[in-house]
């Protein structure tokens, strides 16, 4: 009787639910520029970066390029990194050479799911990249969730290194 | 007329001649002047219109190129974008995915008792198949071979730990269904080698959760904007009837591992999860079986027990502390069974906990931790098994998925004398 119950309770609960979705590129960029993004830009990973970029991320880059958006005052970059399987969607909003928003737009992966919550991007704001490519400020990871910390941590250091090639 | 002269002179840009020309010397000199500027005006009149073509032509192929780099743009962008796709969508195997783990031990033990061991084995090889059927319905599976060799005789298995269909309702909340672990403790969901200290496992979860747990069944998840998350779950569960004889009462020996199992009795277990704040986890979990016998379908030798609820708690933290980051890990678990049987009544609770402080530094030769556990644990296989263990050792990851591991152990028996058992590990672990 009482499994009955707690069948019927867990159908009721999940079939009273509705997809959500999460934040568009553009819905994003509409916040971040006030309604008025500018026009994207190509940063294309040459042969010259491309050593170091496989150094950031630990494995060959599977893009050749990566689109931005960049005005006079901030520069947004949206990064697709693996986390255990499934590729994390990042935007990653920098002003002077710092990280002023780390957002996941999509998390496509099982497990790890925290990285995608304000309490754990806020700790990439003000962050920025030191002289051995890594971030000044540590971040606190998560149990259960290394990998995906892992990919958020990366997608942010290859943010700031494109960044830093454009001044 | 003199004075003309000297003008028309000027005007020819000559010098006063020696001897005065007359008027028509003058005019045939300007004649042939005009004449020869006639023909220079001609010549750079030609110059000038095979420039303007050839400026033309100069024009025509700046605009051809122009359009052509916009159109070797495009095409850049279109087969970036499709190099991109790859990865992303298209056949079924770009959808399907592959990964594993595997740790290789290396055991030297001594105990009290004048016996001694040492042992090479591969522990565990385990591999990953997930398929994305659309965005929102995945499948994934946990394939693993077991000391090496599995058969008739031999020492190890093969067993299919994982294999389940996961929905997801939103972003927030999913479903699965299938044969899946156990959402308690700290190792049971989360046990690739890199991700833990010490070569073989901690034996309070081994022991009391028992991991690795998995059990066929139902669950959902629901997961909160500011960290918390629930999950419930329907499982086949525990039979303590199902092991010969052999270990009575013991809880890892009464998993069933989806293989032709009883389900004559089903396990309701919950669990809350926080971790609003980096670096911090706090779990509970409380499981509950109404018969642990599985006894709707009583074997010959049936073991007298009834219901069972086991408690589980841990805390994680992990903090940046100087140049690296120190963790602290502890656990609390706790099976309270009702067992009518007078000879083992020391089998109603069985219990664990240990303390595992670690730090991990980050080198250019990749990442060095140390760690110390303490476990408490009291359990029970035919009789009651009581243990103090002291562990500490070393990691040394070598890539961030690949891990070599040292440690010393000591573990007193604290119910036998000169049962006490030490020695040292050292192993090998990867995940990909």
């Amino acid at each position: 009787m009482l499994k009955n119950i707690l069948l019927i309770t867990l159908l009721t609960f999940f079939s009273s639910l509705h997809a959500e979705e999460y934040q568009s590129r553009d819905e994003f960029l509409q916040q971040v520029f006030q309604g008025t993004p500018p026009k994207p830009k190509s940063f294309w990973i040459k042969k010259d970066i491309r050593e170091k970029v496989t150094n950031i991320l630990k494995h060959k880059p599977g893009f050749l390029r990566t689109r931005y958006w960049q005005t006079a005052e901030q520069s947004v970059w949206i990064i697709n990194e693996i986390g255990k399987i499934k590729p994390i969607t990042v935007a990653i909003v920098i002003k002077d050479n710092k990280i002023d928003l780390l957002k996941v737009l999509a998390f496509r992966e099982s497990r790890g799911w925290e990285v995608k919550h304000d309490f754990f991007t806020d700790q990439f704001k003000n962050n920025s990249l030191n002289s051995e490519l890594n971030l000044d400020q540590a971040i606190d990871g998560i149990s259960g969730a290394t990998l995906s910390v892992r990919a958020l941590t990366k997608v942010a250091k290859l943010a700031l290194f494109f960044n830093g090639l454009m001044v | 007329m003199k004075s003309l002269t000297y003008t028309i002179a000027l005007l020819l840009g000559t010098s006063l001649p020696a001897q005065a020309l007359t008027v028509d010397e003058l005019a045939a000199q300007f004649e042939s002047y005009k004449k020869l500027q006639a023909a220079k005006f001609e010549k750079l009149s030609v110059e000038n219109k095979n420039l303007k073509a050839q400026n033309n032509t100069l024009k025509h192929t700046i605009e051809n190129t122009q359009q052509q780099v916009a159109t070797n743009t495009a095409a850049v962008e279109v087969v970036s974008e499709n190099y991109e796709e790859v990865g992303k969508a298209g056949e079924w195997f770009n959808n399907t995915s592959i990964g594993g783990y595997g740790e290789l031990h290396y055991q030297n033990r001594s105990n009290e008792d004048g016996s001694h061991k040492e042992e090479v084995d591969f522990h565990r090889f385990v591999l990953f198949f997930g398929h994305e059927f659309s965005d929102k319905l995945r499948f994934f599976s946990e394939l693993e071979l077991e000391h090496s060799i599995a058969g008739e005789g031999k020492g190890g298995e093969i067993e299919l730990e994982q294999a389940y269909l996961e929905y997801d309702f939103n972003q927030n909340a999913s479903a699965k269904a299938g044969l899946f672990l156990m959402p308690v403790g700290i190792m049971n969901e989360t046990h690739e080698p890199d991700t833990f200290y010490g070569v073989e496992r901690n034996e309070v979860e081994k022991n009391i959760i028992p991991s690795t747990w998995w059990e066929a069944g139902i669950g959902g998840t629901y997961r909160f904007d500011n960290g918390l998350s629930f999950d419930l779950a329907v499982t086949t569960g525990l039979d303590m009837d199902d092991n010969d004889g052999k270990r009575p009462y013991n809880i890892r020996s009464g998993r069933g591992k989806g293989s032709k199992q009883k389900a004559n009795d089903p396990i309701f277990v919950g669990r809350a999860k926080y971790t609003g704040v980096p670096g911090l986890e706090l779990a509970a979990t409380v499981l509950h079986q109404t018969d642990m016998g599985q006894s709707d379908n009583p074997s010959a030798d049936s073991v007298d027990i009834g219901s069972g609820t086991l408690y589980e708690t841990h805390a994680i933290y992990s903090h940046a502390v100087g140049p690296g980051t120190f963790t602290g890990k502890a656990l609390y678990s706790r099976w309270e069974m009702s067992i009518e049987d007078p000879a083992h009544q020391s089998a109603e609770s069985q219990y664990g906990w240990y303390l595992e402080p670690s730090y991990r530094l980050p080198t250019s030769m990749g990442d060095m931790g140390v760690y110390g556990r303490f476990q408490k644990l009291d359990y029970y296989s035919g009789e009651a098994k009581n243990y103090d263990i002291w562990e500490a050792g070393a990691n040394w990851w070598i890539h961030q998925n690949v891990v070599l591991k040292a440690n010393y152990i000591y573990k007193e028996d604290t119910i036998n004398t000169n049962k006490d058992e030490s020695g040292f590990d050292l192993g090998i672990g990867y995940q990909f």
